[in-house]
């Protein structure tokens, strides 16, 4: 048995009135554990099993999946399941960790950047929060990219500095030995190195441009689907979304 | 298996791969099926290749229905101009039990679930949207009250809004019979929202 605080990921449903729950904890990591009777309308584990509910949760260890046993809601997220276009960037987030973090691996640095990541998207500071999410958690998985020297032949950027998904910065010199490179602005490569590296409190005291953070979410797209072995599902929902 | 005679074995095997029915409750069910007389067992297999055989979707709601289109399609007494977007045809079965609803409906086959890669081309939605013709005044969406019902309610309003159709949604609220303190958060915040006037 173990008591823990988490997020919740993502949530399917299992039989007639349960749930499989994908909790990322703080002390256990992801956690896949079966929420029993979690569906039904009076059952005390039905809000606090909402997805990206930060919760206080009790769990008993069992031989395949463990079972949520008690939850107590610390932060309900509510209005990131009010407004669509949140709600669509948290299930980027969460499903980011889901599919890069495996069990038992705890982070409670993942565990703190969710939580805060969660906390600017609900506030409205939506592209912000996703660039600086994606890049710290690949930071954190150990996947950082390199944005200092040329990941080739070492030497400092010079006037044109470009990001190839194969793990960071690249000279021109070095450019055409990498299949797809993007050309990174000054601004832009300032602003990543900061948001990589700078702590959570300083981050607010940034005001990127639109055009920064557009340049960063186009070198991360790449960057992330160089790692993972399939497309992130949640993109395609977002892609729907921008057609409004 | 091999313990029990071959068709026996099969029905047991058979009713195994039926939702929420393990081993166990399979061999107690098949042993009820053989215990019982020949009349019963020829009832439930008529029963249920019939069901299979004659039930379909209905053209304009997509219900499960014998008949095309299905009965409240064509029941001149509904009203004709409100539509109830459900997620699934069970929940039909519940909303007609309160008496209170006396639109039309319409079954979307699930709900919007981007991590599953549910997005709205898989949902009849396309078929909603054909449906809402200058005669329809509101459309009701009572998807369930949980992410993916919430983003399948939102991106219909979306969509119907522009059409100048009102569109509303299910209230959230207490249990009735329930105990304030048992009420979570979220259910009481949500109620608190969508309190009137008495």
């Amino acid at each position: 048995m173990y008591k823990t605080d988490g997020v919740v990921l993502r949530t399917r449903n299992l039989g007639e009135a349960d749930k499989i729950v994908t909790v990322y904890t703080k002390t256990k990591g992801k956690v896949v554990a079966v929420a029993r009777g979690a569906r039904r309308i009076r059952n005390r584990l039905l809000s606090s099993t909402q997805m990206f509910t930060h919760g206080r949760y009790l769990f008993f260890d069992g031989k395949t999946l463990d079972t949520l046993c008690q939850g107590e809601i610390v932060l309900s997220f509510q209005p990131l399941r009010d407004d669509l276009d949140k709600m669509a960037y948290a299930m980027y987030l969460c499903e980011l960790v889901d599919v890069f973090v495996e069990e038992g691996e705890p982070s409670p640095e993942i565990f703190v950047l969710l939580i805060n990541s969660l906390k600017m998207v609900n506030e409205g500071q939506v592209l912000l929060a996703l660039r600086r999410f994606e890049l710290r958690l690949m930071k954190c998985l150990g996947y950082h990219p390199e944005m200092h020297h040329c990941i080739s032949c070492g030497t400092e950027p010079e006037a044109i500095i470009y990001f190839s998904k194969e793990g960071g910065i690249v000279c021109s010199h070095c450019k055409p030995q990498f299949s797809t490179t993007h050309i990174v602005s000054r601004g832009t490569w300032e602003l990543t190195k900061r948001l990589l590296d700078w702590e959570w409190s300083r981050i607010s005291i940034l005001h990127p441009s639109a055009f920064s953070l557009v340049e960063i979410e186009h070198c991360m797209r790449d960057y992330i689907d160089y790692r993972l072995d399939r497309p992130l599902r949640s993109l395609g929902f977002l892609q729907t979304l921008k057609q409004f | 298996m091999a313990q029990y005679a071959k068709p026996l074995a099969r029905l047991v095997e058979e009713l195994t791969k039926l939702p929420g029915i393990g081993p166990k409750t399979a061999q107690r069910l098949a042993f009820f099926i053989i215990g019982g007389s020949k009349e019963n067992a020829h009832s439930l297999a008529s029963a249920i290749v019939g069901a299979k055989e004659k039930i379909g979707y209905c053209s304009r709601c997509f219900n499960v229905t014998d008949v095309n289109p299905c009965r409240f399609c064509v029941d001149n007494g509904r009203d004709s101009t409100v539509i109830c977007v459900v997620e699934e045809a069970r929940d039909i079965v519940v909303l007609e039990r309160t008496r209170e609803f006396k639109g039309l409906y319409h079954v979307l086959h699930g709900a919007i679930s981007p991590m599953d890669g549910i997005g709205p081309g898989e949902l009849r939605m396309k078929e909603l949207m054909s449906r809402l013709t200058e005669e329809i005044s509101e459309v009701i969406i009572a998807t369930d009250p949980n992410v993916e019902g919430e983003a399948t309610a939102m991106y219909l309003a979306r969509l119907i809004k522009p059409l100048g159709i009102r569109v509303t949604r299910m209230a959230h609220g207490m249990p009735v019979g329930g105990d304030l303190e048992y009420v979570d958060e979220i259910t009481l915040s949500k109620a608190l929202e969508g309190r009137r006037e008495l």
